[in-house]
């Protein structure tokens, strides 16, 4: 007796354009400014407290805002070019 | 530096500043740039072993869309990155000419200050352990001391624990002398 060919049932289609488009990477994008602030103070506020003021803190201060301006810049020209 | 926080005696100045050597950082540091490329990594692997997951239509301009969310991914490790310094970076030991303050930053919310002065130190041990310890001279210090609630304070993977020792020891017979 010949059995029928064994076929797999179609993938329901996704339609991505739903979940990935330019208000929904906007709204990822705030969200994650939200927690880095967030966390950005707890950091800013051990350095200020507990840092005295060392050549070290201010360096680590300064490069972590710089890569993070430049790193949140690239993320907004992102969705733009999208 | 101001050390306003440490609330110092008038005539009290720091001495010596103890912190962890840097390959303690080091180490996470690598471990965080093994995770920037990693996507990199996987995709070359999906390339590689699952060409067809590479056939997904996703809306837009792809490259923008990968590049948005690595760039959220290098913050997040940029971010943890400097949460671990932190705590790398306030854990530390100052040596004044009366006594010792231990600063235990164990994570970025628990951050405990302790006072050792030099008349109820009883003794100092250190230990060097291992071929990289001694190549790049960093070590363990454990002081006791001879209060009622005798007590130990460690500091871990310090630079040049035999200097610090000879300091802290050179300190307490200062101290002894001037009595």
């Amino acid at each position: 007796m010949d059995l029928p060919p064994l076929t797999l049932p179609t993938l329901p289609h996704i339609n991505l354009s739903f979940f990935i488009n330019t208000p929904v990477l906007m709204i990822v994008l705030v969200l994650f400014f939200i927690a880095y602030i967030i966390i950005s103070a707890v950091l800013f506020y051990h350095w200020t407290s507990y840092g005295m003021r060392s050549a070290g803190i201010l360096v680590g201060e300064t490069l972590f805002t710089l890569v993070s301006v430049v790193l949140f810049v690239v993320a907004g020209l992102a969705i733009h070019y999208f | 530096m101001s050390y306003e926080v440490l609330h110092l005696e008038p005539d009290e100045h720091v001495i010596l500043i103890i912190r962890k050597h840097w390959i303690v950082f080091a180490g996470y540091g690598i471990t965080l740039l093994f995770a920037a490329f990693l996507p990199f990594i996987l995709l070359m692997a999906v390339r590689i072993f699952l060409p067809a997951l590479l056939n997904i239509s996703l809306p837009g301009n792809n490259s923008a869309l990968f590049l948005f969310f690595y760039t959220l991914f290098l913050l997040a490790l940029w971010v943890s990155f400097f949460i671990d310094w932190t705590k790398y970076y306030l854990d530390v030991w100052y040596v004044t000419e009366k006594r010792i303050i231990a600063i235990d930053q164990k994570h970025i919310f628990d951050r405990e200050v302790s006072n050792l002065h030099f008349d109820k130190i009883q003794d100092i041990t250190l230990d060097v352990h291992g071929f990289i310890p001694t190549l790049l001279g960093f070590g363990n210090i454990k002081v006791q001391t001879a209060s009622e609630d005798s007590r130990e304070f460690y500091i871990t993977t310090i630079r040049h624990p035999d200097e610090i020792r000879r300091v802290i020891f050179s300190q307490q017979n200062k101290m002894a002398d001037n009595r």
